[in-house]
């Protein structure tokens, strides 16, 4: 039986190897290395953690990590802020056409990032753009929002509010709807306040899900590349320049592939860790249990 | 054994007869010297523009002629790149002709990328006599940058491009506009302006408010006295240079683009070039920080714009009357004057990838490429040819920015424009007669760029350098000193 299963699960893990964990363990091999195409001094020699050391005191690399997430923290931020309102009012509203609603409020989420920062860029372009020229004209803006230092940032995160947040609303929404009847009829018949119904019967129910998409987004603003090199390419200067398209810049504009190779390494490290810290935060409980098995035995706590 | 060895070397001698008769015989027409690729597909990449749209239209004579299928992928600028290193490093031998900018040379020729063409050009069977390396090119030292490195040639130029200036002479030569500055200014409205003051002056001179008068007319929207590249782009990079060269500044001291020279970037030469260039941004439209050549081009195209300093094969779309309100309106002069009258060497190579598996099939179409067909119809799409002979062409005579193309990459004066005349046809009178400070005389000091593999490296910094100090992040001398550092951190 194990044979057979093993015959059916092969090809899957063949092509998972060949197009996930290969090209990782090959860039790992990069990072090791000085490979180079526009360094006349570079000959794929082998430089130990040379590359990791070098991207710690980086300050280009350390700069980006930084604007990476002074983008990540308020757009996540928002997103949930503003989803969880938007799904809660939707789910009180009682609103019948709510079905017919969320593919509609979608939309900018199944966008591609290309696509939504030609929309940012463009809107936002202060000769012709129907958001920028009006900024311009009511004398809210000078000149250029995405060639200002100051205002180039905020811009993104709006855009990326506004392309995710519907996702956040979806996904909430789908648990306020699932929410048994129960301890809302219980609660209201103890006369529970709404702050304390909020507090004691909303928050437990959503919290799991709620932490389910704080890890989503936060994964994936932490990857953002497309919407900033569409918008900005990380300028003005540096103020839009993420880690990913510093790594980008090192691999595939400089070619420096054995240190773009430890970037995108360290990147792939910093990401494992927030994901670890997530799985850690929401499997506390589970965590907390464990640890107790460890140290007083199985259900012997107390005794 | 002895008949036996006999007839063997007869059969062998008959096969390599036959060989050389019918496959690879000497060169007699590109009909009959192409049959052994006949049926071949061959596919090239490049540059987005028109001058290879026009090659692209082209090719069906040469496709017809040899049988050969030329497939031609167009990208912008950095995608060409990117797909072309791509290919190369990946040794996938998807491209069989590739189209790069000269700065990339010395990154594919040291990375042993690319064929040196005198494997097809001392090839009788492959050479079409009428093809010549001598004489044939409007700059024996362009081509030197764009197709050779290290004193080997590695490919043919597709064109040789320059940036100069685009301006209106309809606005500069209007008697109201021109009687408005000598009152405002004390001299004479230059058309064109000569010198980085004049250009300086002039850009303030016609920056107006919608509402305001322009060469008699009210404006409907703003209008300004020019646009310049600012954002975080390679064409930043570029723009920059015309001014660091003209202020008599360099990135590095050299001859030759593939030479290690002394870096100089935050020389006062340099530092002074990039506090005018931020000056300009003044005069240019409220979204110059976002401007590369696209968005410059399309602020003339609208006619929003008075003059710009913009690339030779871009012409085509402002000299439109189906794409541009200022066809007509345009003519065009060398980069204002400082410390140098000068233009910078630039243009596109056609490299034949070492990973082709058609090279031969490839060199075939390049060479043909050379020819007047295919450089026609890239000139009558906007192109900048490298040819000499083609601007002798009836066909090209009336091209209204020829003249002052040729005249900034050979000397050479086919035309001259005066202030006043009816149309912009010729190079400016005033520009050819105008002092090169650096030589004393009225030549043009043509400028080589670095193109060792490091070269994007330094590109990059420059280009983030300059942006910095347009955003207002640092000043110019703190950018260029730190672009000083990191390019000679780099640089062997």
């Amino acid at each position: 039986m194990k044979a057979r299963t093993a015959r059916w699960i092969a090809p899957t893990m063949i092509i998972l190897f060949i197009v996930s964990l290969m090209p990782f363990f090959i860039a790992l091999n990069y990072s090791f290395r000085d490979i180079s195409y526009t360094s006349s001094r570079s000959q794929g020699q082998w430089v130990g953690l040379d590359n990791y050391r070098k991207a710690l005191s980086d300050p280009e690399f350390l700069h980006s990590l930084g604007i990476t997430f002074k983008f990540l923290i308020p757009a996540v931020l928002f997103e949930l802020i503003l989803g969880f309102t938007m799904a809660m009012l939707f789910a009180k509203s009682n609103f019948k056409g709510i079905r017919k609603l969320i593919p509609i409020l979608i939309i900018p989420t199944i966008i591609a990032p290309v696509v939504i920062g030609l929309i940012g860029r463009l809107s936002l372009n202060s000769e012709f753009g129907v958001i920028g020229v009006y900024l311009r004209k009511f004398g809210i803006i000078e000149s250029s929002i995405l060639g200002s230092v100051k205002l180039a940032m905020p811009a993104i995160i709006l855009i990326d509010i506004w392309q995710w947040t519907p996702f956040v609303t979806v996904i909430l929404l789908a648990g306020f709807l699932s929410f048994p009847k129960e301890p809302f009829e219980a609660a209201a018949m103890d006369g529970a306040n709404p702050w304390q119904t909020f507090k004691h019967i909303t928050m437990p129910f959503i919290a799991p899900l709620l932490a389910i998409v704080t890890l989503l987004r936060s994964i994936e603003a932490f990857k953002i590349f497309d919407k900033v090199w569409i918008m900005t390419q990380g300028g003005p200067g540096s103020s839009t320049q993420t880690s990913n398209i510093y790594a980008y810049r090192l691999n595939f504009m400089h070619w420096k592939l054995g240190y773009g190779a430890a970037i995108v390494i360290l990147l792939y490290i910093v990401s494992f860790l927030l994901c670890v810290a997530f799985f850690r935060y929401l499997n506390r409980e589970q965590i907390k249990k464990e640890r107790e098995v460890i140290f007083y035995g199985n259900g012997s706590k107390k005794n | 054994m002895k008949k036996k060895i006999l007839l063997v070397s007869i059969i062998s001698l008959s096969l390599v007869c036959l060989f050389f008769s019918f496959g690879f015989a000497k060169w007699t027409s590109l009909e009959e010297n192409s049959k052994p690729f006949s049926g071949v597909t061959l596919r090239l990449i490049g540059e987005s523009l028109p001058p290879l749209e026009g090659l692209n239209q082209a090719k069906s004579a040469f496709e017809e002629e040899t049988g050969i299928k030329v497939i031609i992928e167009m990208y912008g600028h950095q995608e060409v790149i990117q797909k072309t290193t791509a290919d190369f490093v990946g040794n996938t031998g998807i491209y069989d002709v590739v189209l790069n900018p000269h700065r990339e040379i010395g990154k594919i020729v040291e990375n042993n990328w690319v064929t040196p063409l005198e494997e097809f050009y001392n090839n009788e069977n492959l050479r079409n006599p009428e093809l010549t390396l001598e004489g044939t090119f409007l700059s024996e030292e362009w081509f030197n940058e764009c197709c050779a490195y290290k004193d080997t040639v590695y490919g043919l130029p597709f064109h040789f491009i320059s940036m100069f200036m685009w301006y209106r002479y309809d606005i500069f030569e209007h008697p109201e506009e021109m009687a408005n500055f000598k009152e405002e200014y004390g001299y004479e409205l230059p058309s064109p302006p000569i010198t980085m003051e004049d250009y300086l002056n002039t850009a303030e001179f016609f920056t107006r408010k919608k509402g305001e008068k322009l060469a008699g007319e009210t404006l409907e929207e703003d209008f300004y006295g020019t646009a310049i590249q600012a954002a975080r782009h390679v064409a930043t990079y570029y723009g920059w240079l015309n001014f660091l060269y003209s202020f008599g500044g360099r990135e590095l001291l050299i001859d030759k683009g593939s030479e290690y020279g002394k870096v100089v970037i935050n020389s006062p030469e340099a530092i002074e070039s990039l506090e005018y260039y931020k000056k300009l941004l003044d005069y240019s439209p409220p979204g110059g920080l976002t401007y590369t050549w696209d968005e410059t081009q399309a602020s003339q195209q609208q006619g929003i714009v008075a003059q710009a300093i913009q690339w030779d094969d871009a012409t085509y779309a402002v000299e439109d009357p189906e794409q541009s309100l200022v066809a007509g309106k345009m003519a065009f002069s060398g980069t204002p004057i400082n410390e140098v009258k000068m233009t910078q060497i630039e243009g596109w190579t056609m490299f034949i990838p070492r990973s082709s598996k058609k090279q031969e099939a490839a060199w075939l179409f390049v060479q043909w490429c050379m020819g007047e067909d295919s450089q026609i119809a890239q000139m009558l799409n906007g192109g900048a040819s490298s040819v000499r002979e083609i601007y002798n062409s009836e066909k090209i005579k009336n091209i209204i920015y020829a003249p002052t193309a040729v005249y900034l990459k050979s000397g050479e004066v086919l035309q001259t424009r005066k202030s006043g005349d009816k149309t912009g046809l010729g190079v400016p009178e005033t520009f050819v007669n105008a002092i090169n400070p650096s030589t004393g005389d009225t030549t043009v000091t043509i400028i080589p760029k670095p193109t060792f593999p490091e070269q994007e490296w330094v590109v990059e910094k420059i280009e983030l350098a300059v942006n910095s100090v347009l955003t207002g992040e640092k000043t110019a001398e703190e950018a260029l000193e730190w672009c000083q550092e990191e390019i000679e951190k780099e640089l062997p």
